[in-house]
Formats: C-alpha cells, sequence, structure tokens
C-alpha cells in the first residue's frame, strides 16, 4: 500500500463523530478545508455547497434576531443590523431548537460593537424587546386569585414568597426606553424626537390572558418588584422598596395587592417554620 | 386544564389535503374554517405558551393536527437533547396530533443548535445512531413517529446505501413510518444529479404515511442551477408530476401542502391544497394516460 493515501481514502475512516465536528466548523466558523475532503462534487464546488448550508445557518439567525427586535433595527439600520446579527450568530449560535428563546444577549453585543457610550442605550431597548418577546412566548400559569391570601393569617403575610407568573420581566434602564420604543412603532410620529437624556424608566412587564402588558414603576415599586421575582419574602421586598424612599411611606401591602389582581402571581410559599 | 378534542381516527386515510398552520393564519383559520383536511404544526413554535398555543388549541378543536418536529437532530452523534424531546412529548400529550414526526438529518450537537436540517451520510454507522435515537424518541412518546427524507445540497463520498434503501432499513429496524417529502426527492435528486423519478420509484414498497408537498428555489452556481429547499412558492410542474407517481404508489398516504418563506394569503394555501386534491382524485394515473396517448 502506498505511504500517501488520497483525500478520499483517509476520509472514508471517518467517523460520524468527526464529520459532524467538521461540518460544524464549516458552518460555525466558515472553515470548510476538512469536510469538503469528503463532500461530491456534481458540477458544483464542495466549498460552494458548504456555503449553502452556512448561508441557511447565518440568514435563518439573523432574520429571527430581527423578528425578535424590530426597534433595534430601525435604530441602527437594517445592513448594520443584519451584519451585527450575523457575527452575533456565529459567536453566540443557539443552544436550544427554540428560535423564540435565541438573542438574550444580542442587545448587549450590538452595543458592545462601538466603542462609543452613545449606543449604550441599545443594550436597554434591546432588553425591553426581550422581555416583550419572552412575555409572548412564555408559558401559560393560572394567576392565584386574592381569596388565596386573604386566608394567610396577617402575621405570616411578611414572611410570604410570590411566586411571580413565569412571563414576568423587570427592565430598568437610565435612558427613556418606553419613548423610544414607542417612538419607533410602525404607527408612531416619524418626526418625533426622543431626547436621551430625558431619564431613565424601570417597567414590569407580563403576559396577561393573551396580552402583553407593562407598567411604569416609581423607585420603590421597582426595588420592591426586584425583590419578588427574586424570590425575597414580602417583608424583605418592602424594607428594600422603603429604603428606596427615606422621606416617604411606601404602601407595600396595597402596592401587592394592585399587582396580585394584575394576574402577577400564581402562587405563594410559606417558610417550613411557620 | 384538560381540553377535549373531538376524537379524529388516525387509522382512517385522511383522503382530503392538508396545510402547514403558521402563525400568520392563526386568527383567520379559525374565524373562516377554510376546507382543509388537516394541519400540522412545527412543534418547536408551540413549546411555549401563551397566543401560539391559545390559536392551536382553537384550531385543534376544527381539524386533526399533526406534530411535525424540526429540531430534535435525530442524527446527532451525541444523542438528542432529552429536555427537547420532553417537550415534544409535552406538547404532543397535549394535543393529541395525528402524527409525530420528524427529519433524516442532524442540526448540532446538545447545547448547539444551528437551525437548519443537515446530511448525513448513509453508512452503517449512521443508520445505527439514527434507529437509537428514533427508538427513544418512540418510547418517550408511546407511539410511531414518521421519518421524513431531507433536502440536500451535497452528498458524501462514501455513502454506500441511497437514501431510499437507508430510509426503508431504519423502518424496519427503529419500527418507525416515513414523511415522504416529493418536493425534497426532487430538490435533492437535481442536487446530487440522480434521476427524481428512479429515486421515487425506489421508495416503492416503504410503509409511507404522510405526503409533503412545497416550493422551492433555484440558485445559479457558476452555470449550474442548485435547489434551494425554501418553501416560498407554489409547488412546481416537475414535483405535481412526481406527486401523482407517489400517489400511485402509496394511496392511503395523507398529503400536506407546506409553505413558510413569503408565506401567501390563507386562500391561496388553501387553492394549493385543493389542487393536490384533483391530482389525487385521478389517482395519480394522469402521467399514465399521456403515455397512454
Amino acid at each position: 500500500m502506498p505511504a500517501a493515501r488520497s483525500v478520499a481514502e483517509r476520509a472514508i475512516m471517518r467517523s460520524l463523530a468527526d464529520i459532524q465536528a467538521a461540518f460544524i466548523r464549516a458552518i460555525v466558523a466558515d472553515d470548510g478545508a476538512e469536510i469538503s475532503g469528503i463532500v461530491s462534487a456534481y458540477g458544483i464546488a464542495p466549498a460552494q455547497r458548504l456555503q449553502i448550508y452556512r448561508n441557511n445557518f447565518l440568514i435563518s439567525l439573523a432574520g429571527a434576531l430581527a423578528a425578535t427586535f424590530p426597534v433595534l433595527q430601525k435604530l441602527v439600520g437594517e445592513a448594520y443590523f443584519d451584519r451585527a446579527a450575523r457575527r452575533f450568530s456565529a459567536e453566540e449560535p443557539p443552544r436550544v431548537a427554540m428560535l423564540a428563546h435565541y438573542g438574550e444577549a444580542f442587545p448587549a453585543f450590538l452595543a458592545g460593537l462601538t466603542a462609543s457610550a452613545d449606543f449604550a442605550y441599545l443594550a436597554d431597548v434591546g432588553a425591553l424587546e426581550w422581555a416583550i418577546n419572552h412575555a409572548f412566548h412564555a408559558d401559560d400559569a393560572m394567576p392565584e386569585d386574592a381569596a388565596a391570601f386573604d386566608a394567610i393569617p396577617a402575621t405570616l403575610q411578611g414572611e410570604l414568597v410570590l411566586a411571580p407568573h413565569p412571563s414576568a420581566r423587570l427592565v430598568s434602564s437610565s435612558f427613556p426606553v418606553l419613548d423610544i420604543w414607542r417612538a419607533n412603532q410602525p404607527d408612531a410620529d416619524p418626526t418625533l424626537t426622543i431626547d436621551l437624556g430625558s431619564g431613565g424608566v424601570s417597567l414590569l412587564v407580563w403576559r396577561r390572558d393573551l396580552d402583553v402588558v407593562w407598567r411604569v414603576l416609581e423607585p420603590a415599586e421597582a426595588a420592591f418588584v426586584a425583590a419578588i421575582l427574586d424570590m425575597q419574602t414580602l417583608a424583605q421586598a418592602a424594607r428594600l422598596a422603603a429604603a428606596q424612599v427615606p422621606y416617604h411611606e411606601f404602601d407595600a401591602g396595597g402596592f401587592c395587592a394592585e399587582l396580585l389582581a394584575s394576574g402577577l402571581f400564581i402562587g405563594h410559599l410559606l417558610p417550613a417554620h411557620s | 386544564m384538560q381540553t377535549t378534542y373531538t376524537q379524529h381516527c388516525a387509522s382512517a386515510p385522511l383522503r382530503r389535503t392538508g396545510i402547514g398552520l403558521r402563525a400568520r393564519h392563526h386568527a383567520e383559520i379559525v374565524a373562516s374554517r377554510p376546507d382543509v383536511g388537516w394541519l400540522e404544526i412545527h412543534g418547536e413554535n408551540y413549546m411555549g405558551g401563551g397566543p401560539a398555543f391559545h390559536h392551536l388549541d382553537a384550531a385543534r378543536r376544527e381539524w386533526p393536527v399533526s406534530l411535525h418536529g424540526v429540531g430534535l437532530s435525530l442524527g446527532s452523534v451525541e444523542g438528542i437533547d432529552k429536555a427537547h424531546l420532553g417537550r415534544l412529548v409535552r406538547l404532543a400529550d397535549r394535543i393529541e396530533p395525528l402524527f409525530v414526526s420528524e427529519h433524516l438529518s442532524w442540526s448540532g450537537l446538545p447545547g448547539l443548535y444551528l437551525n437548519d436540517l443537515l446530511p448525513l451520510p448513509y453508512t452503517e454507522e449512521a443508520l445505527g445512531i439514527v434507529a437509537e435515537n428514533i427508538d427513544r424518541m418512540q418510547m418517550e412518546l408511546r407511539r410511531q413517529i414518521l421519518i421524513e427524507n431531507p433536502s440536500v445540497y451535497l452528498g458524501f463520498s462514501h455513502s454506500p446505501m441511497t437514501e431510499p434503501e437507508f430510509l426503508i432499513e431504519l423502518a424496519r429496524r427503529s419500527g418507525c413510518a416515513l414523511l415522504l417529502d416529493v418536493n425534497n426527492i426532487f430538490v435533492s435528486a437535481i442536487n446530487l444529479g440522480r434521476d427524481p423519478k428512479a429515486e421515487l420509484a425506489d421508495f416503492a414498497g416503504a410503509p409511507v404515511k404522510e405526503i409533503h408537498l412545497a416550493g422551492h428555489a433555484s440558485k445559479d452556481i457558476g452555470g449550474t442551477a442548485l435547489l434551494i429547499d425554501d418553501h416560498g412558492g407554489p409547488v412546481s410542474d416537475p414535483v405535481w408530476s412526481l406527486y401523482d407517481d407517489a400517489v400511485a404508489l402509496f394511496s392511503d398516504a395523507a398529503t400536506l401542502i407546506e409553505w413558510d418563506s413569503n408565506i401567501p394569503e390563507l386562500e391561496t394555501l388553501v387553492a394549493e391544497a385543493a389542487r393536490a386534491d384533483a391530482r389525487r382524485a385521478l389517482g395519480g394515473r394522469e402521467g399514465h394516460h399521456a403515455i397512454s396517448r
């Protein structure tokens, strides 16, 4: 047997594991050198055939990101968005086979592509779009009704941990992201301008029945919601909220009742010792 | 919340053509109740809750629904993603599908999803791996699944088996049935320099329970046409002709029209399904008449 075997002969010995690893390199890293050796040509070069798969990968994922982040796409322009989305797809490909779950890290990636702090707001606008996307697709869950809480003795209520609806997300930004989001909806007034320095906003985004809804939160309310979503007790959440407004009283009970009536909670836990 | 659906008898041949249910038509399809035989969904789009599942649930009350998976990656050498299989089983439990189907392909590795149906070499090793993954899928679902022939843009120089040989043997070993995508047969055969009619004829006797029809695009690469399975237009004439052959071979298989990009008005999709019904009513004999004349 000659010492130097042909490419095809060596290729025959490849396992499926080797083939799939080499195919992944061709698609994700645009390195098809190895896999080309075992691809048949039939009139079109192996590299060009592999390019079809790489294009499908990049174009379909960039399309999925554009569907999730239409406002970001509008803000940076289609061409720039597409380049950034393809780069993101190659660097951070999806981990699960559900495109609605793909792209949480994209807004920060997009904002980080330029050293300029002028684009920092993109990360937060994208976080709002992600929260809306998440709320739309989140699992269904039956909200708990107020009667379930009324049965809990008042002395124990501070120790309660509330289970939030799976759709709920808190978005806090030092930029006016809700105004930016609204101004970039298809039916918005195109002459509208927004001052990036006009102040931040905190938003609670969730799904109520079939609709994605949000509520603008005061700083104390935002601190309360952040603690609740972090599965802290009602007493802890109330303390964190009160710390935001040292000269006022924060009505944790009233605020919590409003959230409950808005379908934000799906259950509660009492500490084991009670 | 337990939904009670009208029971549809999956063993009766579905004589009427179905259409793929896509988000664009969600509200309209339930409101207008078009005259189609059944619906098929991409399972990955309905694994959460909210409006998507709500619309599916409403449609499921009107039609039998088939669950078509695009992301399980049955050809993965490292096995299939347990969590993803769990989501598929949960969805199947929720909608009681007519069929559950997946592809003869792979899409990455556990923890890496490339959002495509990638080709496999048709080797004994690949056959063993796919059969094992199908076995796991069927065990978890507690039912038979259908496996679809993929569209491919390349072939491997060391594929000792043809695609029909591979799929027929796969069905024999695993007990799965087949979903014959006639457009994919055409696209793959042209792309790999084979005869689509001969390729289809090689499936004779296979356990085909469902047939897919879709449109494809053509891309010029240095003077040679490469067909792209984009599901973005009407079924092409040569694929209709191939469908006649398929109906003659598999008269009990249910037919579905897929349209996934440049998705048209619902009525266009319904008209395409009616066209398949009309061809099927001729028993796939159209081509034979032409020859005898």
